[in-house]
């Protein structure tokens, strides 16, 4: 049986977890994973954190500032791998935490989590580099075929509202949230759908319904799309990630719709601030911005060599 | 010089400044003038003998370009003048002229461009003007020295000439004397200007500077000054301590070229720069301009060792099987197979053709014999084999008939593998072994995808370019038959030989077996083959080998109770993808053989629970809804509610595809009276007469070693469904059809009266 506690200790130093480690823990998240719906539903309080794109320095950080799991119940809006150095390292630590505390962690799938995507911006090199070999890579992208599309936040103390947690955004071809649990999910993201716009949809001010993403993949979506659906579905505010803030969040259309961004520093040089989003049991909205800043002095974010080297 | 010693005359009005008015001299012809001295000459436009101005060019007097009209500067005197060109290609001669000039007689005038840049602020850019040489680097100007090489960054030509003046001066070796000199004396704040100082030379993108930080005799020193960056603060980064440490592995096979030896330094020292040292802080630019140079230095290597009369062949050597008790062979084999492994994935990044040459030349030289020999390792070198299915990944995903090719009559391989055919059996052989019998979850994985690569018929069809290039193609007829239908010899070898083994795992699933992890990795592998070959090979083949060798039936097993979730998920969707094809054969062999028994019992199980596993269910229920106008989705609609309606009922989405039915059946009884039972008939009887006949479905598959033996199986299939469309019995069968569609376009808009007040079709409406 795995050693959970050891191998968090061992990702968050940086370590090197062996191929088989990896292997198994990705086997226990798929069972973990496919016990749950394509769109979650988790009770209040609950802090929502957007994009982490492999910055695990930062995601040390946002967990020293609204603390370390399972004090805090955290949901993820997917992004977890990708242009940062660490990828592995990101998605084993929120993995493990997972696995450890599953009703303190959750996870939902971001346009990132693809076998297309990653192989084109890092994580699949990033898996060569360390590893020498693909396998991991492999083993990763079989456990994003299993994650969760969303997620609906209610408060345990009842009352009507709620908030629709997506990465992307709203897709045509979903007008009601319960439209969603008739999705097999359990697939590579596909490159047009309702699957696909969840992932890869942007909110758009001053257009009226639908427009081409600029992406392409997914929608532009407007105001009175999202007034449409928040009405519909009895939804206070639709949470995701998914586009960079300066300002590490912005909402839109009167507040029906927040971006929630969580790499400070995207890419090492965008210069903004990340921030996170807490969500109490009155479904009010407390933000918390932090910035990058280089851990405990020993180790600057930089990627592994690779590990040998023959020509 | 246009017309002797003077441009051509452009109109222009002469201004000077007093106090701060700017007074207008006139109006007049200006042209430059060497003689007597460089100067700007204005004659009056009404009178050519009268000189509005006589403006000597001289000493270090600074032009300035304004608004593409405009030229303005202060004389020694300091006054200060302004020539204002009636048209922009005037002033833009009168320019080209000051840029003469700085670059011949005069050098140190200079002429700066101004733009205003939208809102209040103004650009300057230097067009022509003297460079300030870099100041010999003391202690204390390393801020202004700094000034001055970011100058470089905004202006092109001044980087052009501080780059000659750093290649020419050695400057590099001048700064990092001075790092080392601070780095001993513990000069922080230096430490830091040097560091900003190499970064943005490093910045200028340069390839020619770039190599020179890369010699033996720079190195150290740059990456050294790389250490203090002033983000840090007080402390530093651990290059050059972390290149030291980071031991090169020895040569596999020694390279004698001393160039090639040298390149491949620097391309590792280029590497550990971009991904190691300056990772956090590269842009775009320099991130792809590095890149590029690796590409090229990487491309020069692989040419090199292509084209080398011994490295190829020395690497290979080790994989001859004589000479196996020699001490150390084992290790030296895993470091030539890493060495492979390396080179091909650098080879995967360069251009389709020089790939294809540096792959063929691999082949050639013997690669398949170093692949078999590391696949036969016993477990225990694992990384090997894992290396060496990467390897064949790689090529096959590349151009599958690289591999094919090299049996050719005269090629070295022809020794072990005798034709096209028993090279492919070989290969697949060999990886139909790992998927099944492998330990190592990894390799299974690999050799699952080296194997739906090679099925892969769109890698077969697309001509590549390896097949009409090959010499060895043109010389033999069976080639040619190659390239006439590669597709389908490969098809017909494919099922002869190989497809048996492969899937027999399916065929003998025991009801009483409890399988392990590795069990279920083959076993999803093997789900998603058989849909894949169901969806992509022609169907006379696929589908006959799916029925004939009842491979749903062991793909319906799986999704029994006593498996893993993640098993019964894939098995379910392969049986998915089969009724997507919209097959009248696989539809009729689903609902003769039960096979969505085990699905309805999934359903049942997972009612309650909103999950993945209960959403994969509903999904496909979905799918049978929404399709129900189409024939085949409707027959398997109508068997499931036929034989499992009870159960479906339990489900809020089995339930609608019951209404559906239900509400047909009252369409069909009102509009239709008595031909009810009818239609039922012809439904039971298309089911039975669109499959295999019994006769048939018995036949071992083994009947079908021989090509000819599938020439008659062809024919006799296409017979059977010809006597069927000519069948007078069918004539009134197709009649039948045709009215029944009918009927069904008008139960459809019955149905979707009910539906649309039910959540579901305004869903899949939207």
């Amino acid at each position: 049986m795995l050693d959970l506690d050891h191998i968090i200790e061992d990702v968050r130093n940086c370590k090197l977890i062996p191929e088989y480690q990896i292997e198994e823990l990705c086997r226990l998240a798929q069972e973990l994973l496919l016990q749950e719906s394509n769109i979650q539903l988790i009770d209040t309080p609950v802090t929502i954190c957007g994009d982490i794109h492999g910055q695990l320095h930062d995601l040390i950080t946002l967990f020293k500032i609204a603390k370390e799991p399972p004090q805090t119940k955290y949901l993820f809006l997917g992004d977890f791998v990708d242009r940062g150095f660490y990828s592995l390292e990101t998605f084993l630590l929120l993995l493990c935490y997972k696995l450890r505390y599953s009703d303190r962690v959750y996870l939902i799938r971001g346009n990132h989590e693809s076998r297309q995507i990653t192989s084109v911006y890092g994580f699949y090199d990033e898996c060569m580099r360390k590893y020498g070999s693909a396998n991991v890579w492999r083993y990763c992208c079989e456990v994003f075929d299993y994650l969760a599309l969303g997620a609906c936040i209610v408060s345990p103390l009842g009352g009507e509202d709620a908030v629709f947690c997506v990465h992307g955004g709203l897709s045509p071809a979903v007008a009601s949230i319960d439209a969603i649990r008739l999705i097999d999910r359990k697939q590579e993201v596909p490159h047009e759908g309702s699957m696909c716009d969840l992932l890869w949809s942007d909110p758009e001010e001053n257009i009226p319904a639908w427009a081409v993403s600029p992406r392409g993949a997914g929608y532009l979506f407007g105001y009175t799309e999202t007034e449409k659906f928040l009405y519909k579905n009895r939804i206070s505010l639709i949470a995701r990630a998914h586009q960079l803030v300066m300002e590490g969040y912005k909402e839109l259309f009167d507040g029906g719709l927040v971006t929630v961004w969580s790499a400070p520093n995207y890419c090492y040089r965008c210069g903004n601030v990340a921030a996170v989003l807490s969500l109490d049991d009155q479904l009010n909205r407390t933000y918390t911005t932090f910035d990058s800043v280089i851990q405990g002095g020993t180790e600057v974010p930089s990627k592994k060599p690779v590990a040998d080297y023959f020509l | 010089m246009e017309s002797g010693h003077r441009t051509q005359a452009r109109r222009v009005k002469v201004y000077t400044l007093d106090g701060d008015k700017w007074i207008d001299k006139g109006t007049g012809y200006c042209t430059g003038e060497l003689k007597g001295g460089p100067h700007f000459m204005v004659r009056n436009e009404n009178n050519s003998s009268e000189i509005l101005l006589k403006a000597s060019i001289e000493g270090s007097m600074q032009y300035q370009r304004q608004q593409d009209t405009l030229i303005v500067w202060t004389d020694l005197e300091g006054n200060d003048y302004a020539l204002s060109f009636q048209e922009p290609e005037g002033c833009l001669a009168l320019c080209k002229f000051l840029i003469d000039l700085q670059r011949t007689t005069e050098p140190n005038i200079s002429l700066v461009a101004v733009f205003s840049n939208g809102e209040d602020g103004e650009v300057t850019e230097v067009i022509a003007g003297p460079v300030p040489e870099p100041s010999i680097p003391t202690d204390d100007n390393l801020a202004e020295l700094l000034d001055l090489v970011s100058q470089g960054s905004k202006f092109p030509k001044f980087r052009e000439m501080l780059l000659a003046y750093i290649q020419e001066k050695k400057y590099l070796h001048i700064l990092i004397d001075t790092f080392h000199r601070n780095e001993t004396r513990h000069k922080i704040s230096n430490l830091h200007y040097l560091c900003d100082i190499i970064k943005t030379i490093i910045f200028y993108n340069d390839p020619d500077i770039l190599d020179t930080l890369l010699e033996d005799d720079t190195i150290d020193g740059v990456l050294g000054m790389l250490e203090y960056d002033v983000e840090l603060g007080n402390m530093k980064t651990n290059n050059r301590e972390y290149l030291a440490k980071m031991t090169r592995s020895q040569e596999v096979v020694p390279i004698t070229n001393n160039d090639i030896k040298n390149l491949l330094k620097k391309t590792f020292r280029l590497q550990f720069l971009k991904d190691v040292v300056l990772a956090r802080v590269l842009d775009d630019a320099t991130f792809n301009g590095i890149s590029n140079h690796i590409q090229i230095n990487e491309e020069r290597i692989l040419k090199f060792i292509k084209n080398d009369r011994c490295f190829l062949a020395d690497l290979f050597e080790y994989f001859n099987t004589d000479g196996t008790t020699e001490p150390g062979l084992a290790n030296k084999r895993q470091e030539a197979i890493r060495l492979l492994h390396q080179m091909v994935l650098i080879a995967k990044e360069l251009q389709p053709s020089p790939r294809t040459r540096f792959f063929k030349a691999l082949i050639e030289k013997g690669l398949f014999k170093a692949v078999q020999f590391a696949l036969k390792q016993k477990c225990q070198d694992d990384i090997s084999r894992v290396l060496a299915t990467e390897v064949i990944v790689t090529i096959i995903e590349h151009d599958v008939f690289l591999f094919r090719k090299s049996c050719g009559p005269g090629n070295n391989e022809s020794r072990f593998l005798e034709s096209r055919d028993t090279y492919d059996t070989a290969l697949i052989n060999i990886l139909t072994g790992i998927l099944i019998n492998e330990p190592n979850i990894g390799l299974k994985t690999q050799a699952f995808e080296a194997l739906k690569m090679i099925l892969d018929p769109s890698n077969l069809t697309n001509a590549p370019e390896s097949l009409r290039s090959s010499p060895a193609n043109s010389s033999s007829d069976d080639d040619n038959d190659c390239i006439t239908n590669p597709c389908e010899t490969f098809l017909e070898s494919f099922y002869k030989y190989s497809a048996n083994r492969l899937f027999a795992p399916l065929m003998t699933i025991n009801e009483n077996n409890m399988i392990g992890r590795g069990d279920m990795v083959t076993y999803i592998g093997l789900c998603e083959l058989c849909s894949f070959i169901a969806r992509e090979h022609d169907k006379f083949y696929s589908h006959r080998f799916i029925v004939e060798r009842k491979l749903l039936d062991g793909v319906a097993q799986l999704m029994d109770k006593k498996y893993p979730y993640q098993l019964r998920i894939c098995a379910l969707r392969c049986i998915k993808v089969i009724i997507l094809l919209d097959d009248d054969i696989l539809t009729s062999y689903i609902i003769q053989n039960e096979t969505l028994s085990k699905f309805v019992s999934f359903l049942t199980e997972t009612n309650n629970c909103n999950s993945l596993v209960n959403s994969v269910c509903l999904n496909l229920l979905e799918i049978l809804i929404q399709n129900n106008n189409l024939r085949n989705f409707h027959r398997i609609g109508r068997h499931l509610v036929t034989s499992y309606g009870r159960l479906l009922k339990d489900n809020f989405l089995g339930e609608h595809l019951v209404q559906i039915m239900s509400i047909e059946e009252d369409q069909i009884e009102t509009t239709n009276d008595g031909e009810e039972d009818n239609k039922h008939e012809v439904l039971r009887s298309e089911d039975s007469s669109l499959v295999f006949g019994e006769e048939d479905r018995s036949a071992d598959i083994s009947s079908l070693q021989t090509p000819a033996d599938m020439s008659n199986i062809d024919t006799s299939i296409l017979l059977e469904r010809r006597e069927e469309d000519g069948n007078p019995q069918d004539k009134g069968k197709n009649g039948k059809e045709e009215e029944k569609s009918d009927d069904r376009d008008d139960s459809t808009q019955a149905k979707e009266k009910v539906v649309d007040e039910s959540l579901l079709l305004a869903i899949s409406k939207a």
